[in-house]
Order: C-alpha cells, then sequence, then structure tokens
C-alpha cells in the first residue's frame, strides 16, 4: 500500500528525512516512532503529497507520488498532530464541508455515520470551538475519514490529550484497525500505544534505523534472555555453564545468572537440569522482558 | 465553477459571517456610508442658486468616494481572516491534505472575500440611487448616473476589491497576529482609492478618462498582486514559509 525508496528531503541544509526505504502492506498498522525532529511529520507531507520529496520515489495507494498527486490526496486520510478544525463552525459543518471537498455523494449520510460513531450527533451544531480537545481530536479523525482513505495517516493523535481522551481515541483507532482493515501509518510517541495498536513498527531518526513487529525488534536487540535465580551462585557454577555451547550470552547480577538463548523453550531444561547436578538450588525461572521503552532509547541512542 | 471551490468558498462564507468584524463591515458600514453619501447629495441639492458650481461638484464627487471604499474595506476582514484564521486553527494542513487543487484554494479565498465587498457595494449603490431619487432633483440623480460613476462603480470598485484581496493576503500570509495583519493591509492598500479622493476635491466633475485611467492602473497592479499571491498559494509553500 505504501512504498517508498530511498525517499530524502532537505530543508536548505537540514536533513530532515534521508535515503527511507519502506513497505507497509495492505490493512497493517504500521507504527513510526522518533523523537522530535526524526523526520515523522515530514515523512507524512511527502507521502501524502503535501510537500515534495528532494529525491527518492514513493508509490501510495498505488498512485506515483510526484506524478498522481491528487489521485493520492483523494484517497488518504490525514489526522494532523493539533484537530485544526474551524472553531466557529460546528462539527455538522466542519465534516460537511470536507465531504464536499472530496466529493462525497451520500454527504449527509456520511457526516451522520460518523458522528454517531463517535457519539458526537447530539452535539452536531455546537460550535466545535467549544468542544473539550479530546472531543475536537475525534472531530478530527471524523474528518480525516469522511471519504473513506484507503491510507489513513495519523500523526500523534493523542498527542495532548488526557488520559481519558487518548483512551478514546486509540480505542477507535484500534477498532478502525481491527474491523475496517484499513492501512495506518501512525506517528506515535507514546511507546504502549504503538506496541498497543501496531503490526510492525519503524523507528526513525532522520534515516530508518529499524523496521519489525514490536516482538521482533525487542528480540533483535537483546536476543532471547532467561533469568534464573539461584539461591547462591558460585562462580564454578557460573563459569560451567558458560561452557554450554548453546549459551550464547551469560551475565551474573548477585544470585542471579542472566542467559542469551536461542531457543529458551528447549534449552532452559537443559541449563536447569545442569544447575541442579552442579549442586544449584533454583529458586526461579523468569523470561526476561524488555519494555519497547528501552528498545526504543536503545535503537535511537545507536542511531546517534 | 466546480464543486470544490464552491466548497470552499461556502465555507469562507460561513466562518466569515460569523465574525463581528465581518458582521460590522457587511451591515452597519454600508449603512453608514449610505447615510454620509445621503448626507452629501442633500448638502449639493441645498446649495444655494449663487454657490459657485465647484462646492456642488466636490460634494458629488466625495458621494462617489464611499462607493469606493466600500468594496475596499469589506474584502479587508475577510481576506485577512482567510488566512490568519486558517493559521490561527492550525486548519491549513487539514485543507492542503484534501484534493483542493492550489489554484482552487486561491481562487476560492480571493472570490470568497472580493464578492461580498463589490456585491454590497453595487447593492447600496442601488439603494442610494432610491434614495437619491426621492431626496434630491431627478438633475443631481442623472449626475451619478453618468458614465464616470458607472464605471467607478461596475468596473473600478471590482478591481479595488481584487487589489485589496490579494494585497491584505500576501501581507498575512507573512504574519500569524490577526489584528497587526489587519492594521498593515488597511495601510498598504490605502494609496488605491488616494488619486480618486484627491481628484475629488478639484473643482470639476470626475471625468470618464480619469475613471479609466485610475481603473487601467488598478488592473495592472492587480495583475501583478494575482500573480505573486497564485505564487504564494502553494502547498509547499504554506507549509514551509509561512509563518
Amino acid at each position: 500500500m505504501i512504498i517508498t525508496e530511498g525517499l530524502t528531503r532537505k530543508f536548505k541544509d537540514l536533513v530532515a528525512v534521508e535515503g527511507l526505504d519502506l513497505e507497509v502492506e495492505e490493512g497493517e498498522v504500521f507504527g513510526f516512532l522518533g523523537p522530535n525532529g526524526a523526520g515523522k511529520t515530514t515523512t507524512v507531507r511527502m507521502l501524502a503529497a503535501l510537500i515534495a520529496p528532494t529525491s527518492g520515489r514513493a508509490v501510495v495507494a498505488g498512485y506515483q507520488l510526484g506524478k498522481e498527486n491528487q489521485k493520492i490526496r483523494e484517497v488518504v486520510g490525514v489526522l494532523t498532530e493539533s484537530p485544526g478544525l474551524y472553531g466557529r463552525l460546528s462539527a455538522y459543518q466542519n465534516l460537511e464541508f470536507f465531504a464536499r471537498l472530496y466529493g462525497v455523494r451520500a454527504r449527509a449520510g456520511q457526516v451522520e455515520k460518523y458522528l454517531r460513531m463517535l457519539d458526537l450527533w447530539d452535539r452536531r451544531d455546537e460550535p466545535v470551538g467549544r468542544f473539550s480537545k479530546g472531543l475536537q481530536q475525534k472531530v478530527a479523525l471524523a474528518r480525516a475519514l469522511i471519504h473513506e482513505p484507503r491510507v489513513l495517516f495519523l500523526d500523534e493523535p493523542t498527542a495532548g490529550l488526557d488520559p481519558e481522551a487518548a483512551k478514546l481515541v486509540r480505542d477507535f483507532i484500534e477498532e478502525l484497525a481491527k474491523e475496517e482493515r484499513r492501512t495506518i501509518f501512525l506517528c506515535t510517541h507514546n511507546l504502549s500505544e504503538a506496541e498497543r495498536l501496531c503490526d510492525r513498527i519503524g523507528l526513525i531518526k532522520q534515516r530508518l534505523i529499524k523496521v519489525g513487529t514490536p516482538e521482533e525488534l525487542k528480540g533483535e536487540l537483546y536476543g532471547r534472555r532467561t533469568v534464573i535465580q539461584l539461591k547462591s551462585l558460585p562462580p564454578a557454577v557460573e563459569a560451567e555453564i558458560g561452557r554450554l555451547p548453546f549459551v550464547e550470552g551469560l551475565q551474573a547480577d548477585g544470585n542471579k545468572l542472566i542467559l542469551t538463548l536461542a531457543q529458551p523453550e528447549s534449552q532452559n531444561p537443559l541449563i536447569v537440569r545442569r544447575l541442579v547436578e552442579l549442586g544449584g538450588e533454583v529458586q526461579w525461572v523468569q523470561k526476561m522482558e524488555h519494555t519497547l521503552e528501552e528498545v526504543y532509547l536503545d535503537l535511537v541512542k545507536e542511531g546517534e | 465553477m466546480n464543486y470544490r471551490l464552491r466548497a470552499l468558498m461556502k465555507k469562507e462564507w460561513q466562518e466569515a459571517f460569523k465574525n463581528k468584524m465581518v458582521l460590522f463591515g457587511i451591515t452597519l458600514l454600508p449603512l453608514i456610508f449610505l447615510g454620509f453619501a445621503a448626507f452629501m447629495l442633500l448638502q449639493a441639492k441645498g446649495l444655494p442658486p449663487e454657490a459657485p458650481p465647484e462646492t456642488k461638484f466636490i460634494l458629488i464627487n466625495q458621494t462617489m468616494f464611499y462607493f469606493i471604499l466600500l468594496p475596499l474595506i469589506i474584502p479587508l476582514s475577510i481576506a485577512v481572516y482567510a488566512v490568519t484564521g486558517e493559521k490561527e486553527q492550525k486548519s491549513l494542513e487539514p485543507l492542503l491534505a484534501t484534493p483542493l487543487t492550489d489554484l482552487e484554494l486561491f481562487a476560492g479565498k480571493v472570490l470568497a472575500a472580493a464578492i461580498p465587498g463589490v456585491v454590497i457595494s453595487w447593492l447600496f449603490f442601488g439603494l442610494f440611487l432610491g434614495v437619491a431619487s426621492l431626496l434630491v432633483t431627478p438633475d443631481l440623480v442623472l449626475t451619478v448616473l453618468a458614465p464616470p460613476w458607472l464605471l467607478a462603480i461596475f468596473l473600478l470598485s471590482p478591481l479595488v476589491a481584487i487589489f485589496t484581496v490579494t494585497v491584505s493576503m500576501l501581507i498575512s500570509s507573512r504574519m500569524s497576529d490577526t489584528r497587526a495583519a489587519y492594521q498593515l493591509s488597511s495601510f498598504a492598500v490605502l494609496p488605491v482609492v488616494i488619486p480618486i479622493f484627491i481628484f475629488g476635491l478639484k473643482e470639476a466633475l470626475l471625468s470618464l478618462g480619469l475613471i479609466a485611467l485610475e481603473a487601467g492602473i488598478v488592473a495592472l497592479v492587480d495583475l501583478g498582486t494575482v500573480i505573486l499571491a497564485a505564487k504564494l498559494f502553494q502547498r509547499e509553500q504554506i507549509l514551509v514559509r509561512w509563518k
């Protein structure tokens, strides 16, 4: 649904995005993670045919960027970081205006569908300037969806929202992804949000650092680790375990052994058996979990 | 006119007519000007027979001035808000993400701002003629229906409106504060009516030649400001350069 090859954007001397190679499948929720100024918004602007790349190429929903920009804008929806609504107009008028711009045929029905879906129907005639930020973001989300886009770009959809409003928006995105099978390109800072919503995640800092599922990213960076807590850990036991051919990494922390293994499901029992043979008293065996936050911070640091 | 252009113009008017400054511009201001214009004509009617004819000419010339000012003032607030309002509300990017073309965006904004000024000035000119026919003698009414007046109302007024709109948009694109943009635009568009005002104080009725010359100059200036403003209304420019 989205393919980019060497997509680059420079602003005078500043390189905002460099050599972006990416493929996003149809129906996929793709998370785009990176620190401020990493090039997330610039990427969205390029892919939504708002600004031109300096070099490289991209195909969005089958249309070539640069040559078929108008077509791209017809089939994508964009939710910007701030709702960007017309505060003096009502929710209905805001949505109706965009439905007209996109040439939506059954306009009234479509506007009603989204206002009802987002529980805004009863407040449809109120100026959106009076709405809370969360409600405004819901209207903005409806605006991005009013023409049933094949690709939805969401740029920090929950930034600046209180936890309740953020949850509302997040739940709605989850629903969209599950039920409507839309391709969603989600830029976010919120790592738990990315982990919860995204099928795959791309980490960017001007260049694309890594792409993978949240699990793959964690596994690739740290390997799969097992923590074994012993009553006591003599150095000889530690050395003996380290000599096992399948142990890829070993770290001792007090009475804990932290092992990196390729196949922990089959190798953990062998290690436990060997520990017992060596006289070790095993208290706990745990899978070592890493948060996406750790992965993110390490990868971003690595990318510097 | 295509559906996107119509949609944009409708939205501009929906927004503009909820703005107090615009509402004042399209309702009270024309009424005030109509009152002034009728008063000028009454003054001309009430002149004693021994008064020099120049006094009457000056009064009639100044009457015309009000109808040139309307298409200057009314579009100003709409045009400024059409740009700064979008910036303040951060609504430009979602708008630019739609299939609206750069030309449609520019044309929609210009037409939505210029049309009310022109239509209202024509409407109030019609009202003025009605009021004048009730208050003053037919010869005075015929004076304001003479070719210089008609050229001023039906050609110069729209040209002045386009000048106001494009200049205001050029200025507003570089500013983020509506009030400051409005004040600066007001100063910037004033020169366009100064020749009419100065010649109106001369001791003869404004001639067809003078109005045609002014219209020609404004048309040329319009061409330049339209080209400049159209260049500024390109997605890339708006997102990257506008303040």
